[in-house]
């Protein structure tokens, strides 16, 4: 197990690379000068010659990726020529909140999602199940932006029950404090983002528990069980579920990824202060440095998570050994 | 029976005088303001601040040597008083016992560091240009200030004030923080900066030691929601207490009808134009530049997209320079037929019948620019890319952000570009740097000998009838040579919960009147 | 734009060949309705409107539907049902240009990549591996950033957020396919290597690269419509869904009708592409699935 996990995390270093490749090209992409992208527009003559050798862009491209990698290893990620503070902390002061609106997004999908795929399951055909697929396919199909304006006019504006905008206390730490007012503060301003950005996984992963579900319920040992005179009950929740999830896994791996692509358009809506704010608004504002380290950590974080997937997958499938 | 009552008596008055004196955490007396901005701040270094949402937030904890009144008159503010002793040198005298928030005393020196740090070119100040002419800044004495000016430098006294060029800063608290220094801020003002969440939140409280007396807030919160729609719906709702321009018409008149807040309107120090590139090969023939302006619907546009929260503008005067507006400049007015002429007169016309004017082989093509943050500017856009089109012009908008827009104008790589200016406390400020050809802000490449004389002079004359006919020659000469076209005069909106109490609106958008806000 | 999703591919038990169904069902007969409409909307606009997309009628801005525009009017005056129609063609036009061009990229990379193996797969399978540890829209985004706003950017962009779940899924079906008997025939009678992967190896692979891109096309309306909601689309004056829907959110309690109408549009568009994506899939592959 810990040397799979280790061959694992040795194998993310090339693709690590490769993305800080990428962050790295986009640079070369930008019309101009690189390092004007980098210190901003209204530097001045010599101090941009003293900018361009400190940060090596008078030497060979392949020695500047080379400087590049050298300085992210070293946590120096630049800093931000709009705000004035390294990037680093910008992203370390704004990814809680993102992992706060993400995670929250997807324990929301996994808690009505499978309940409502396993109930369409076994009211398979019947009025349920057909309203349940279509708004699931309606669920799939909206674009996410739409839906975020639609629910804050509603339950914001509308009904008034709900803040428009912005985040609350951090969660954790008002469960923490125990302070009861600061948690429901918490839980008032996370509930419309958190739905907005759970709509499109909820609705694929209601389909999929579905899907799964039917699959492992024409497989002979579930007729086994059924011919034993198990109660459906029985079958579904001791026998077919467990098979059911590893598909369902899979899939609640690949959507904290996109939950978190997604909190981009989100917090966008939402005014959350959160990573996907800070990247919005540094292409807005040409702000590469920031830009380029956001792509990077994103996509490290993205990959821990598919390696977290993997592992869960072997827990969940007693077939699968790690070696 | 009376020994007892006299005890409660002296308990209660004990704690009546413990509570006027100790500063009350827990219970706000004044409360807590929250405003919804449009922007985060870029920096809260005074010095180097560049956005809206800076200066307002910078405005409370910091203080300029003077501060400008609701009539743009300065008066006293860090300087007790000033004298002018001779044309070119100005002396400042600094109140006595001002504190910064970290307890160290305001004294001269941080005046003359502050300045110094703004002249000098590394710092990249972004109004260093307002406070060039000063040419050598000296302490007296600890509490005496003297400028000396390279030429007379009549608007000095508004530049100095500190939301626009002049918040005094800390010397020690610079020199101990570094960079730090932008996210920490450490001034004089009436409210102390507590903390900054980007992207979110500022938080700011009372300074009790203020000079000018405890503040009546305990707490402000800067709540920073970027679209206009969703900070109009927070006001609405209650989710904030105040919110300002810029806000899009179909919320303004909404709000009016909410009965939970009051919304005042007044003319701002601010205008809507469009730059037009005077380098352009198209748009260097003054003929296509009056064409474009005929062709403007300006009071449509002012009735419709801006539903009256702007005014139709007549010329580069601001109404609010007292003295010096007149309604007599006007630009050309709307005139399809004149357009037409003209743009034949310059050689364009449909010769090969395709429904696009083209002049030598060559379409008359044109590219409008804006930038994607001002939903009323975007539509302004649009609309005038449709009367261009159904005038035999190709033209096409090109909507970006902010910076991207401003790189391009810095660049002239633009032909028309609609964008504003705000903050314009004097002609000066809406001029100089605009229309002179060495002017750092003259994006439309415009240059006219006379023009530059006239700027030049403008800012030598103290005398407000000097003042009136040179800016006024000014503005004659921008309306004929149309390097701008002034589209609006920006309205100022405040939307206020009418718990708030205290809180005087002022046209140039600054906060300064909530120190003496409260929030029962 | 959270449907900007990986594929991946799960079999499931194919213990028990399902029957083969010969008819797409009637959910996918649905979305095929719904986008051939969408489609002669395209591409013979004027059976749908007589308006003109750009006529503008400023004084009538934002006027709910009505007997002269049966939608209503934009933000400035401008039919909404005729910008709807002509806007169905930048939407379709991007759908189809990015989705081909990351069909034909991650095609052309899964063969080479399964077929040939070694070097070539261990390269290109890496740079997809690269590709997938980025947050899709944010790709796309910060792509846009470099290339400036605009149909083209946007093209480039999502081509090159999409290529990687053909890329992944070709190369899975041709390590399986190149194994197999008629490969080794064809190359007994000579045939060259281009000649087998294009005429023997591609058309027996060819059911999950349809069923992929008709799904793709939905999420690529989307996805146009995300990024011209972030400001970062389509360009004015050229009619965009994405474009109307953004600023139709603006208007939604003056106006609804331009923000439901332009949604309903983007949403039918992709509910049509999924209904039918989902039915190629059940009669061409039930086994395939689109995560």
């Amino acid at each position: 197990m810990l040397r799979y996990l280790a061959r694992r995390l040795l194998l993310l270093v090339p693709v690590i690379l490769g993305a800080a490749l990428i962050a790295f090209a986009l640079l070369l992409l930008i019309p101009g000068d690189p390092a004007i992208a980098l210190l901003g527009q209204e530097v001045s003559g010599p101090e941009l010659a003293r900018f361009r050798h400190i940060l090596g862009l008078d030497r060979p491209i392949p020695v500047q990726f080379g400087l590049y990698v050298w300085r992210i290893v070293q946590g120096d990620f630049g800093r931000s020529i709009t705000l004035h503070a390294p990037v680093l902390r910008l992203i370390r002061s704004t990814l809680p909140a993102t992992l706060e609106l993400a995670i929250a997004s997807l324990l929301l999908s996994i808690s009505v999602g499978i309940p409502l795929g396993l109930l369409a399951a076994r009211r398979r055909g019947g009025v349920l199940d057909t309203g349940t697929m279509l708004l699931a396919q309606l669920g799939v199909s909206m674009p996410v932006f739409w839906l975020g304006v639609l629910l804050i006019l509603l339950f914001a504006v509308k009904l008034d029950w709900l803040p428009s905008f912005g985040r609350g206390p951090a969660l954790l730490g008002a469960v923490a404090s125990g302070n009861l007012a600061n948690v429901l503060d918490s839980l008032q301003h996370l509930i419309l983002p958190a739905f907005t950005l759970a709509a499109f996984n909820l609705a694929l992963l209601t389909r999929l528990t579905r899907w799964a579900l039917l699959e492992v319920l024409e497989e002979d040992y579930v007729r086994t069980a059924r011919a034993k005179g198990q109660t459906e009950r029985a079958v579904i929740y001791r026998h077919a579920l467990r098979n059911a999830l590893l598909p369902i896994i899979t899939i609640i791996g690949l959507q904290f990824g996109n939950a978190l692509g997604g909190a981009i358009v989100t917090e966008t809506i939402y005014g959350w202060p959160g990573m996907g704010r800070l990247v919005v608004q540094a292409i807005g504002q040409r702000d590469f440095p920031v830009v380029q380290g956001a792509v990077l950590i994103l996509a490290l974080l993205f990959s821990l998570v598919n390696v977290a997937v993997d592992l869960a997958y072997g827990l969940a499938d007693p077939r699968i050994r790690y070696e | 029976m009376i020994a007892p009552v006299r005890r409660i008596a002296v308990v209660m008055l004990f704690v009546f005088a413990l509570a006027s004196t100790m500063p009350v955490r827990a219970a706000p007396a004044g409360g807590t303001l929250r405003i919804g901005i449009d922007v985060d701040a870029g920096t809260l270094d005074p010095r180097l601040a560049n956005d809206t949402t800076a200066r307002r937030v910078i405005e409370q904890v910091y203080d300029g040597l003077v501060e400008l009144d609701a009539q743009l008159q300065p008066r006293p503010a860090l300087a007790e008083s000033w004298t002018q002793v001779s044309p070119t040198v100005w002396v400042f005298k600094l109140r006595k016992n001002v504190r910064f928030h970290d307890g160290t005393p305001l004294t001269a020196d941080d005046v003359v560091f502050t300045y110094q740090t703004i002249l000098d070119p590394g710092l990249r100040a972004p109004l260093r240009g307002l406070v060039t002419p000063i040419s050598k800044i000296e302490a007296v004495d600890p509490e005496t200030v003297r400028f000396t000016l390279s030429a007379p430098y009549a608007p000095l006294l508004k530049y100095v004030d500190g939301s626009q060029a002049g918040g005094i800063v800390s010397r020690r608290a610079v020199e101990r923080l570094g960079a730090e220094y932008a996210s920490n801020p450490v001034g004089t003002g009436a409210y102390k900066f507590v903390s900054w969440q980007r992207n979110s939140r500022i938080l700011l409280e009372a300074n009790p030691t203020s000079w000018r007396g405890r503040p009546s807030l305990n707490q402000i919160i800067f709540n920073i929601i970027p679209d206009n729609t969703t900070r109009a719906a927070a006001v609405e709702s209650g989710d904030v207490d105040l919110i300002h321009s810029p806000l899009s018409p179909q919320d303004v008149r909404r709000l009016r009808t909410v009965s939970r807040v009051s919304v005042t309107q007044m003319t701002g120090l601010g205008h809507t134009y469009l730059n037009i590139n005077q380098s352009d090969p198209i748009l260097r023939d003054l003929r296509v530049r009056r064409a474009l302006a005929h062709l403007i619907p300006q009071a449509t546009i002012v009735r419709q997209i801006y539903q009256e929260m702007d005014r139709p503008a007549n010329s580069i005067l601001l109404p609010a320079w007292s003295g010096i507006y007149t309604e007599d400049i006007t630009q050309p007015g709307h005139d399809i037929a004149r357009a037409k002429a003209l743009l034949a007169e310059a050689g364009w016309t449909d010769s090969n019948r395709d429904g696009i004017l083209d002049r030598g082989g060559q379409n008359l093509a044109l590219v409008v620019r804006t930038h994607s943050e001002d939903p009323n500017r975007i539509q302004v856009v649009e609309l005038l890319i449709s009367i261009l089109r159904s005038s035999g012009i190709d033209a096409r908008a090109e909507i970006t952000e902010f910076p991207a827009l401003v790189g391009a104008l810095i660049a002239g790589t633009h032909q028309v570009a609609l964008l504003g200016w705000l903050g314009l406390v004097d002609p000066d400020r809406g001029m100089y740097n605009q229309f002179h050809s060495k002017g750092s802000q003259n994006w439309e490449r415009y240059t006219n000998p006379r023009v530059d004389a006239l700027l030049d002079e403008g800012r030598q004359k103290a005398d407000p009838q000097e003042r009136a006919r040179i800016y006024r020659e000014v503005a004659r000469i921008i309306t004929a040579d149309l390097p701008y076209y002034i589209l609006t005069y920006q309205g100022y909106i405040v939307v206020v919960n009418r718990r708030v109490q205290g809180f005087v609106p002022i046209p140039s958008g600054s906060f300064r009147s909530l120190w003496q806000t409260s929030v029962p | 734009m959270d449907s900007l999703t990986h594929a991946s591919v799960t079999s499931r038990p194919a213990n028990r060949p399902r029957a083969k169904r010969r008819r797409l069902t009637l959910s996918a007969r649905a979305g095929a309705s719904l986008l051939a409409v969408i489609v002669l909307a395209a591409v013979a606009p004027v059976l749908f409107t007589r308006a003109n997309p750009e006529q503008v009628d400023i004084v009538a801005r934002l006027a709910p539907p009505s007997r002269g525009h049966p939608l209503g009017t934009d933000n400035i005056g401008r039919d909404l049902l005729a910008r709807l129609v002509y806007g169905s063609r930048v939407s379709l036009l991007v759908a189809l240009i990015s989705v081909g061009g990351a069909v034909l990229i991650g095609v052309t990379l899964g063969l080479l990549a399964g077929y040939y193996g070694r070097w070539a797969e261990a390269g290109i399978m890496r740079g997809v591996d690269v590709f997938l540890a980025f947050p899709a829209i944010l790709l796309a985004l910060a792509l846009i950033a470099v290339l400036g706003a605009g149909v083209p950017s946007v093209i480039i962009a999502l081509v090159l957020v999409f290529w990687t779940q053909y890329a992944r899924v070709v190369h899975g079906a041709t390590l399986a396919e190149r194994e197999k008997d008629y490969v080794e025939a064809a190359r007994a009678i000579g045939a060259g290597d281009g000649r087998i992967l294009v005429r023997h190896i591609l058309p027996n692979i060819i059911s999950p690269i349809i069923i992929l891109a008709t799904l793709g096309m939905g999420t690529a309306v989307v996805a146009e419509s995300t990024l011209s909601f972030l400001g970062m689309g389509v360009q004015p004056p050229t009619p965009s869904w994405g474009w109307t829907l953004a600023f139709g959110t603006r208007y939604l309690r003056d106006a609804p009708h331009i923000a439901t109408f332009s949604g309903l549009v983007i949403m039918a568009t992709v509910l049509g592409f999924n209904l039918l994506g989902d039915g190629i899939r059940d009669l061409l592959d039930p086994k395939f699935r689109v995560q």
